[in-house]
């Protein structure tokens, strides 16, 4: 996917509840492409140049990982947002 | 959806120069960036024009412009950079190169133990002229690269972060060490203690010029072909 690709998708994903803007995403890139989580690849498109970002092994290790800990997070919250506690 | 011409590309490249986008490969970037985001905006308000376009698509990067995605590449290129540097000195110091530089280090050792035993005046007349000398030769070299990339159409952002603030770190160096070799040697002579940590830091120094000048420049080059070979 390319940065603008991101941000299009994260919109018509979340219908438009969540937005990332341009001056938040490319830093963040830029880090994870210097992590070597993320890879780059650029491809001619008609009369200029578009860089893909895409997830290399340890990317996709560490994705799993964020989101089963994320996953973690959500169902402990869960726990205390339903919990029958009668307030004092 | 209508493309964007090539003069409206090429109008696109000196808008983010203009942005103090200096650096060829960040501007691909963020020129295409612009070019979709404007072709996307005209296409659903087909009144609006292309510098109208391109005006709103440049606000969408917030009140400091390109400066974040600028500041946040240039730190990730010299964190890319350092970790190569330091990689590259260890594999020299597991290699056969060593050799050379545990020679320069006990040379060194021997040559503060007793040549300023003999005269030490002309000890630090000469050590300090070496040093400097060294020093006039990494400026030289820093500038002539700087000159080099100046006359280049294309900069990469690698290339201004090599050879613009690598280098200095020599550069810096070299007056503070000569004057702090002249504040450890007592007129009873050396300790030795010093000598060895003396002579170690100046080998130190010599090996991370050596790869700073020669291994890193062809190393991230070559990493760079690798990753943006539609540059080359």
């Amino acid at each position: 996917m390319y940065a603008y690709e991101i941000i299009q998708t994260a919109k018509k994903m979340t219908n438009g509840k969540i937005e990332i803007t341009e001056g938040a995403l490319y830093p963040l890139l830029h880090r994870l492409e210097e992590n070597k989580t993320l890879e780059v690849e650029i491809r001619s498109i008609g009369n200029r140049s578009r860089k893909y970002y895409k997830l290399t092994k340890k990317g996709i290790l560490e994705t799993k990982e964020q989101l089963s800990e994320l996953q973690e997070f959500m169902e402990i919250m869960q726990v205390f947002f339903n919990s029958k506690i009668k307030p004092i | 959806m209508k493309q964007l011409s090539k003069a409206q590309t090429d109008s696109l490249f000196d808008f983010v120069k203009k942005h103090y986008v200096e650096w060829y490969d960040l501007q691909l970037e963020l020129v295409d960036h612009l070019a979709t985001d404007i072709e996307n905006i005209m296409d659903k308000n087909p009144n609006i024009n292309f510098e109208q376009a391109r005006d709103i698509a440049f606000k969408k990067f917030g009140i400091t412009g390109f400066y974040d995605v600028i500041k946040a590449k240039t730190w990730a290129t010299q964190k890319h950079i350092f970790r190569t540097l330091v990689k590259e000195m260890i594999s020299v110091v597991l290699s056969l190169k060593i050799i050379f530089f545990v020679g320069l280090w006990l040379l060194l050792y021997k040559l503060f133990i007793y040549f300023p035993k003999i005269n030490e005046y002309i000890f630090f007349t000469v050590y300090s002229i070496l040093l400097f000398f060294s020093m006039i030769i990494a400026i030289r070299y820093r500038n002539k690269k700087i000159k080099e990339l100046k006359q280049k159409n294309k900069i990469l952002l690698y290339e201004s972060v090599l050879f613009n603030e690598i280098n200095l770190i020599f550069i810096f160096i070299t007056q503070p060490l000569i004057l702090w070799t002249r504040k450890t040697y007592s007129s009873q002579g050396w300790v030795t203690n010093n000598a060895v940590f003396i002579s170690l830091l100046i080998t130190f120094l010599y090996l991370f010029v050596y790869v700073d000048i020669f291994v890193i420049p062809k190393k991230i080059k070559e990493e760079h072909r690798k990753k943006y070979a539609i540059f080359y």
